[in-house]
Formats: structure tokens, sequence, C-alpha cells
């Protein structure tokens, strides 16, 4: 037995916060040219921003970049020289060490526990900001008197209570002290449901504002440089707590600069306590939704995920190129796959009929015996079989049937149409022009492939980098989380991923459905909406799949899908938003013409992570127009007990031997109701 | 380090707890629907007996027996307080704190009011279940964390911006509770305490199958061998020193490293992490976390196996 040493995952770390400074440095990446997140994040600009994005779309590396520790590894000279040639000081905290939730309850009012929030709030920060300064004012170029800057801090408390403070570091110690003992007492209120003896030493933002304005105003080298506060995990704060942060950002002034992450889902409010005034986007905040922004820039993203493999495949002492990256991953040619099938139907299926064909017998028996298919009896099943088989190519096959089905549902001459569609396979097979079957292929290519692959009860296959890439959707992370358990089946499997051959089609199909699993189940921790946004999302992604694999589906590569959200109920409204905000649906910003009235409707997309749990596709093309009724079905748990039936209807028109007409050929006519209007796809009859 | 493997324990068989002569002056117990909760609340012998049910499992005072006390108090400190006030009322000389139906994260703020409440030494018993409804697959909550607090009365005073904090969780089979807790602290390394030896034999491997699902909460860092610890199920004492363990040896490298503690295991190993902190860590860097949710089961186990009475015995205040 030879002896493989095991190869350690490269890409086992993906979360920012188990990165040390050196790996958020070594593993920076930014987007090309002048697209690059640092500038458009802007550190230096006096406007807050919100930075926002799904779990994995690289805030906190991002932010945790343009912190001092980050800015000194990557400059020249001393502290102050580089926040001097960047412009700027970035002071980095986490909401989450905050632990805010303990200020609540406790037989305290609201209103008191918002005071002492926003006292121990600024106190904490304006500790994490002198450990900064102390740095910037030990650093060797800088010329100022400790005692001032002491000084100048101790005026911002209303009431001084030290004795003498002669350092920065005795003054960050009392601050220390003055931190702990406000958590001693809060912590204990628990108990003696009191607050005695906690006192606010200083007023609403003085020391947010005062300390940055100091520095400025003591250290001279600090004119003009901005201080810029990184306050990430907002979602960590409850909503009236967020209320002071947005009452800070609403009232900034220099040389002050706000820069907040939060997930999408985490900003609770843009109310500040002011009354009655409320935070604007553009106004007094700009925002940037990093996730979404990857996305716009398609190429650019792609570009960046192959230098963010290639530098963390590197880093663990892999030599390979980021260009070279797709090349490590098996993925069959359109050619090859075609020919596998062939030999994989003679293998399984030479002495019994293929289940695609089996089922159309028992469709076409059924419809002739009740009355649904015109100009065919009995008898002609079996050359109509005989006719769309072409036994070489199962793939040719099931675009036969595509075409076969769409006739049926036209009330087509069966036997005539089967005889016509198996003479232009004929041309299709032998490249003689452009076929019906070409324009098929350009629509519903991996439709036809999905539908052999669950035909025959294989798992659906997503393979390669790119797709891996188009998965990811702008989530870094999430490409990480892939890779790595596509990398440790790999190596389960005997293989040796980035070293010899190609990661194996089983070894990518595997990590892929762990991968999603994972996705789906970050949702559940989203507070008491989690399990109503799954289950409406299992709801929509069972439509989506039935629609997808039915006989003749209305929309090609569909995973999306548009609605009039004013026609929803407010919950089904609610859950989609939070769908949304919890990365499950992705917005698609230029919304979808509606037919008949020419109204443009909202459109959502499965995120494609989540295209694995119901077998859907990575790309998407089509999309399913809902009424207001139904997307409510879909998203309303009040309404949901009337989804069976909705799923019914929707996918009965697609499906032989009926195609939802309850009526025989010649007798039948429109529905009454009206349903909406799918968009057409050229080439392909209305559905 | 303090060895609480010192400290007493007993397991008995259930007709062996039955004819135990042992009367406590007061005994306090959770109230659940099921034939486990009914059973440990009737053998255990108290002249005053005073049996609860709490908000999460939304009972009503029309669904419980006339004796049960609904507590639907939104502050979860207030409700033990109230328990505990009526329970003890006007002095009690021995209190046995029946677990076996209270949950778990009643149980930490149980034993942390009443050694508030100057009652040092007491006793609690355990009911053990033969087995869970749905094996691994029991739902213990209905899933939905809404947030991920500390535990009233285990509130550390932490340090805000320390880079080497500690996670330790004592790993149960709710795995969405375990995913939550990690996540709530992304940045920590964790440590994964095992209850091993399991309640019952098959409960380990079924423990791990749900464990599994919480692994990408738990994160690169923390998934290795080194980051886990066996502690058995049924043995608050050895959870102790293990968690004693596992912290004093982080605090050795990191010395103002914040440390959080989530017993989401058995309420024997709960019990443990309660025992620990407040010998240990009053007023000091560390908490204790449990995520909260909007309803929990009522009914998660079947059958009574045995029980298990643990003498617990606390500093003076």
């Amino acid at each position: 037995m030879t002896d493989i040493p095991p190869q350690a995952n490269p890409f086992d770390l993906v979360k920012a916060t188990d990165l040390t400074d050196d790996q958020i440095h070594g593993y920076w990446v930014d987007l090309p040219g002048g697209a690059g997140l640092v500038s458009r994040v802007a550190p230096k600009s006096p406007m807050p921003m919100f930075i926002l994005g799904g779990k994995g779309s690289g805030k906190t590396h991002l932010m945790r970049y343009l912190s001092l520790p980050l800015q000194k590894r990557r400059g020249y000279g001393d502290e102050l020289e580089v926040v001097r040639s960047d412009g700027y000081l970035g002071v980095y905290v986490r909401c989450g060490g905050l632990d805010a939730f303990r200020f609540a309850g406790k037989g305290q009012p609201d209103d008191t526990w918002l005071a002492v929030f926003s006292y121990c709030f600024e106190v904490w920060l304006a500790r994490v900001a002198l450990d900064s300064i102390c740095q910037l004012v030990r650093s060797g170029s800088a010329k100022v008197s400790e005692k001032t800057l002491v000084k100048g801090v101790r005026s911002l408390f209303d009431r001084d209570k030290w004795g003498g403070l002669d350092s920065l570091a005795d003054m960050s110690s009392a601050l220390s002290s003055l931190y702990r003992q406000a958590a001693l007492i809060i912590n204990n209120a628990s108990i003696s449901r009191k607050l005695d003896g906690l006192e606010i030493l200083s007023s609403p933002g003085r020391l947010f504002f005062g300390v940055p304005r100091i520095l400025s105003e003591t250290l001279s080298a600090m004119a003009g440089v901005r201080f810029v506060y990184l306050i990430d995990e907002l979602e960590n704060l409850t909503e009236s707590q967020q209320m002071f942060v947005n009452t800070l950002v609403r009232e900034r002034t220099d040389p002050v600069g706000i820069k907040i992450g939060a997930r999408l889902y985490g900003v609770r409010t843009n109310k500040t306590l002011n009354t009655g005034e409320e935070n604007r986007k553009d106004s007094e905040y700009s925002e940037i939704v990093l996730d979404s922004e990857l996305r716009k820039l398609n190429a650019e993203y792609h570009s960046f995920s192959k230098h963010l493999i290639d530098l963390r495949l590197r880093q663990a002492g892999y030599r390979i190129g980021a260009d070279q990256m797709p090349d490590f991953f098996e993925e069959p040619t359109e050619t090859e796959r075609r020919e596998g099938e062939s030999l994989l139907f003679k293998k399984r299926y030479s002495d019994k009929e293929r289940p695609y064909f089996k089922k159309l017998k028992e469709k076409l028996t059924e419809g002739i015996r009740n009355g649904f298919v015109r100009g065919t009896s009995s008898e002609d099943i079996d050359s109509i079989v005989a006719s769309l088989a072409t036994p070489h190519d199962p793939f040719c096959e099931k675009i036969n049937l595509l075409l076969f089905y769409r006739a049926w549902s036209n009330d087509k001459d069966l036997a005539k149409e089967a005889k016509a569609i198996g003479e232009e396979a004929s041309r299709f097979l032998s490249k003689e022009k452009q076929t019906e079957h070409d324009r098929v292929l350009e629509h519903f290519k991996s439709d036809i492939w999905a539908q052999l692959m669950m035909d025959t009860k294989r798992p659906q296959i997503y393979l390669g980098f790119d797709t891996f890439v188009e998965m990811s959707s702008g989530l870094p992370r999430c490409l990480l989380t892939i890779l790595k358990h596509i990398f440790t089946w790999a190596v389960f499997y005997g293989e040796k991923p980035f070293l010899e051959g190609k990661i194996s089609v089983k070894s990518q199909t595997r990590g892929i459905q762990q991968a999603e699993e994972w996705f789906f189940s970050e949702a559940r921790s989203g507070g008491g909406d989690g399990m109503a946004i799954r289950d409406a999302m299992t709801r929509l992604g069972e439509l989506l799949r039935e629609i997808r694999f039915s006989d003749k589906p209305s929309e090609c590569a569909l995973s999306t899908f548009s609605v009039h959200l004013a026609e929803m109920t407010p919950r089904a409204y609610d859950v989609v938003a939070k769908a949304e905000r919890w990365s499950m649906l992705l917005s698609a910003s230029e919304g979808q013409h509606e037919r008949n009235t020419g109204r443009v409707d909202a459109k959502f997309r499965v995120h494609p992570m989540l295209a694995p749990r119901w077998d859907l596709p990575i790309a998407s093309r089509g999309a399913l127009s809902l009424t207001g009724r139904e997307a409510s079905v879909i998203f309303d748990e009040t309404m949901s007990g009337a989804f069976p039936q909705l799923k019914h209807k929707r996918v009965r028109r697609m499906t032989a031997p009926t195609f939802g007409k309850s009526k025989k050929p010649e007798e039948s006519e429109r529905p009454a109701e009206a349903e909406p209007r799918q968009q057409t796809i050229p080439g392909i009859d209305d559905d | 380090m303090t060895d609480y493997t010192i400290y007493y324990k007993e397991r008995m068989s259930v007709e062996e707890f039955e004819s135990r002569s042992e009367t406590y002056d007061v005994s306090i117990s959770g109230f659940e629907d099921n034939e486990r909760s009914e059973m440990s609340f009737a053998k255990t012998k108290a002249s005053r007996k005073m049996r609860f049910a709490f908000p999460e499992h939304g009972y009503t005072q029309s669904d419980v027996p006339n004796d049960v006390i609904v507590l639907d108090d939104d502050d979860q400190a207030l409700a033990v307080i109230r328990a505990i006030d009526l329970a003890i009322g006007s002095g009690a000389q021995t209190l046995c704190l029946d677990i076996t139906s209270i949950l778990s994260h009643y149980v930490l703020v149980f034993v942390r009011f009443l050694w508030e409440r100057g009652i040092q030494r007491f006793d609690v018993v355990y009911g053990e279940p033969t087995r869970y409804v749905d094996c691994e697959e029991t739902q213990f909550s209905d899933g939905a964390v809404t947030d991920v607090v500390q535990a009233p009365g285990f509130e550390g005073v932490h340090e805000p911006f320390a880079d080497d904090d500690l996670l330790v969780v004592s790993v149960g089979y709710d795995h969405a509770l375990v995913a939550s807790v990690a996540s709530a602290k992304d940045h920590a390394k964790k440590v994964q305490i095992y209850g091993f030896p399991s309640l019952r034999p098959d409960m380990y491997q079924e423990g791990l199958l749900r464990a599994q699902k919480a692994a990408e909460a738990i994160g690169g860092k923390s998934a290795g061998p080194s980051n886990i610890r066996y502690a058995p199920a049924s043995d608050p004492f050895v959870t102790a020193s293990v968690v004693s363990e596992v912290v004093a040896r982080h605090r050795k490298k990191f010395p103002n490293a914040n440390v959080y503690l989530a017993p989401l295991a058995t309420k024997a190993q709960t019990l443990g992490f309660a025992i620990y902190y407040i010998c240990e860590c009053l007023e000091g860097p560390t908490s204790i976390l449990h995520p909260t949710f909007r309803t929990y089961s009522r009914t998660t186990s079947e059958g009574i196996s045995g029980f298990w009475k643990f003498v617990v015995e606390l500093p003076s205040k």
C-alpha cells in the first residue's frame, strides 16, 4: 500500500475572524483596476458609510485591512508616518465584544438602559482609540506631550474622578477601570435589580468625537488626517442601541470618519434619537453592499476569485497560477458527456426500456384512453416511440421528447409530429443546418441535461471552477467553503488535489452538497423568522424544481420568479424581504416587465448556492411569473396550506397527458381565470 | 484549579431512589408533560414540594395540574427569583433541586440565585431518560434561535478587544444551538466537550451525528482533535474539572483572554458549568452563554432509567 502523506486543507480557514493580522494582509486581494474595494469604501472621506453584505462577503476582512495594525503592516515608516501617508487612522472594533444584550431588563426601564449603553459604548471606544493613539505617539516621529493629551481627554468628562494621570497608558487604565466598574454594576443588576453606584460621567458624543479632536489639535502631524472608527458587527446591537449609533452618524464632525459593518439583515433601523428623524442614504450616509457590488462586476469578480484562491494555494505551498485554476477540476466537454451517456445507456438499458420512453408510453396510453390525444391510437404508440428514438444519443432523445410534448400540448397530430421530429433529429445529428433542436438547445440545454440525470436517478452535477465562482455570487466565503469541502472529499477518495491530476466529478459533487447544506442551515439561526424563511424557500424551490422537470417546462434555466409586491400579503412581503437580507434570494435590479399591463414587477432569484438543494440551474434565464396570491401562498406561512394545490395547478399545465386541460382537445377552451402570462423565449411557443 | 471530583454523587435505580428515607424541607422541580417529570417529582420526598412550568414550554395554568405554578415572566432572572421566594418562604434547612424537568438555562440561574440567597449546600436530583424520542433526530427547541445572551448571574467583565477569546461548548443533540453560539462568538477559539460516557450507550454516536451538523460554525481553527475534550454526560463534577482545566490552560497562554462557556448538552453537565463558574469565575472575564428561543418541546424523552443525586457544596459568599 502506498503511503500518501495527508494534505492539509489550504481552505480550512474561511472566516476573517479566524485570521491573524499577517493572514489578513497575506490573503488580501482587491478587485482589479478602478473597481478596488478600498477606494470604494474611501476611508478618508468624511461621509459615514455602511458596509453591508451577506455572511462571507468580506466585510470583516476589508475593515480589518483598513485598521492601524494592517496599515502599519503594509506601509513604510512608523505608525505616524504610515497614517499621514494614508491620510487616515483606522480604529477597528467589533460590537460583538460589548455583549450588548445585557443592557436590558433587570428591572430597569429602557431609557435608563439606553443612557447606560451609550455611555459604556463610548468609554469602550475611547479605550480602543487611546490604544491606537498610544501606538502613534510612541512612534519615533511623533512630537507630542502625553500629558497634554491626557489633560485633553480628562476634560471630556463632566466629572473627573482620578488623581494624577501622567501618561496615555495611565489614562487607558483609568478608562478600563471605569468600564469595568460599570460592567460589574450592570452584571450584578440581574440579582440586585438595581444600578446603584453607576455614574454617567460624560455626555453623549463627547468621548466619541472628543478623543479624535484632541489628538488632531494636540499632535500637529495629525492635522488633516481622518480618524476613522471601523465599527463591525452592528447586527449585535439592539434597535435602540443602533439608534444611538445612527445619532453619532448624523452628528458626525471632523476629524471623525465612521465606517459601519453589518450583515444585510443586521441594520434594524435608520432612526436616530432625535425625535422623528431618520438618517437617509446618500444624505447622512452612503452604503455599499459588498456581495451585490461584486456580482455586478462579474468579470472582475471572476478574476478576483482566481487570485484569491491562487493566493491561498501559494501560501500553502502549491504553485499553480490563477489562470490554471480551472484546469484542476474534471469537467467533461459536451461531446464527452454525450458519449458518456451513450455508453451508460447502452450498458444500463440494453435489455430494458429507457425510463423516459416508458413514461411516455404510460402517458400516451392514459391520454388516448381519456381523449387527450389527437389523431393517435394505441397502435401508434410503438411507432411514435420508434420515431423519437436515437439510441446512440440519449441527449438527442430528450430534445425529441421536449419537442414532442410541446406539440402534444398544442393538440397536434402526434403520430405525424413524432415522424417530423425524428427526421429533424437526423438533420440535427448530422449537423446539417440550424434545426429546431439547435434552437431548443440555445435555451434549454442545462434543463435537458438535468432531466436526463433525473430520469436515470443520478445526482445533478455542478462542476468546474467557474461554476463555483458563479455559485458563490459575490460571497468569497462561499467559494472558500465549496473548495474546502471539495478538497476534503478529494483527499478522502485518494486524489491529490492541485498536485496530480484533476479533482473528480465525484469529489466536486460531494463537496457541493455539503457546502449547500451549510449555506441553507445558516438561516436557521436567523432569529424567530429563520424557520419561516427556510420553509418558504423550500416551497419555492420545490415549485421551481417541479416545473424544471415537467414534460414541457414553461421557462428555461428556471431559478427566478417575478411578482407585483403590492399584491402580496404583508407577511409574505416581509418574508421575501428577509429571505433577501439573509442572502437566500437575490434581487434583480432590472425587474420583470409584466406582459399584460406593462408594469415592472420585482424579480428575485434563488441564491445559486442553494441551486443543488432543489436541482436548479446555476445560471438563471427564465422567470416564473407569480400572482400576488401565489407568492403569498409560498411565502406567508398562514397561507401555505394551499401550496400543494398551487403546485399541482401550476405544474399540470406542463404535464402530459392533460396539460392542465379538463376537456377533450376538440372541446377545449382557455380557462376562465386569468393566469400570469410567461414572457416567451424566441422560437418557443407560449405557455 | 479546584478538584471537583471529590464532591459526592450517587446513582440509584428507580426503586432505590423511591425507598430512600431522606426527606427534605423543600424540593423545587420543573414540570413537563411526561412520565419522567411526574416520576421524579413524585418520588422526591420533601415537606414542601414546589414545581414550576417555564415560559418556553408555553403552558397556561389550565394546561397543568393545580399544584404547578406557571412562570410567565419575560425576565428569566425574575422568574427564578419568584420561584425561589415561593419555595423557600420562611426558611428551609435542607433543599433538593430536582433538575429533571428544569430547562438547562434555568438550572444555571437556580444554582446561582440559591447561592446568592445564602444556600451553599443543597442536593440536586436528576432522573435519566431511557432514550430520546427520535434518537439523533430529536427536536428539543423549535430551532428558531432568537439571540445568544449571557445567563443572568453569569455575566463576566470582558476585555472588549482581546484577540484570544475562548469558547467552551459542551456539545449536545441540538446542533442549531451549538451553531448559533459558535456563530455568536465567531472569532473565539472553540473547545468542544463531548459527553462520554454518554447517558446511554447509543447517545454518544447520536450526539456526534448532530454535532457534525454544527461543524461549519465551529470553524477551521477549532476543528482539530486537540480542541475536543470528554467529560461524562452524567457527571457535573468531572465536567467542572474538565472545564477548569481547559480554561486554566488557555489563560496560562493568554492571561487576559475572554472566556465564554456554553453548556448545551446534558443538565448534569450544565450543573457542572454553574458550579465551576461560582467557584472560580465570579467578577472575572468569563460568561456563560445560552441561546434563547421561542418554544421548547415538551416531550423529548421516554422512560426513566435511574436517578442521580449530586451533593452541591458551594463556597461562602
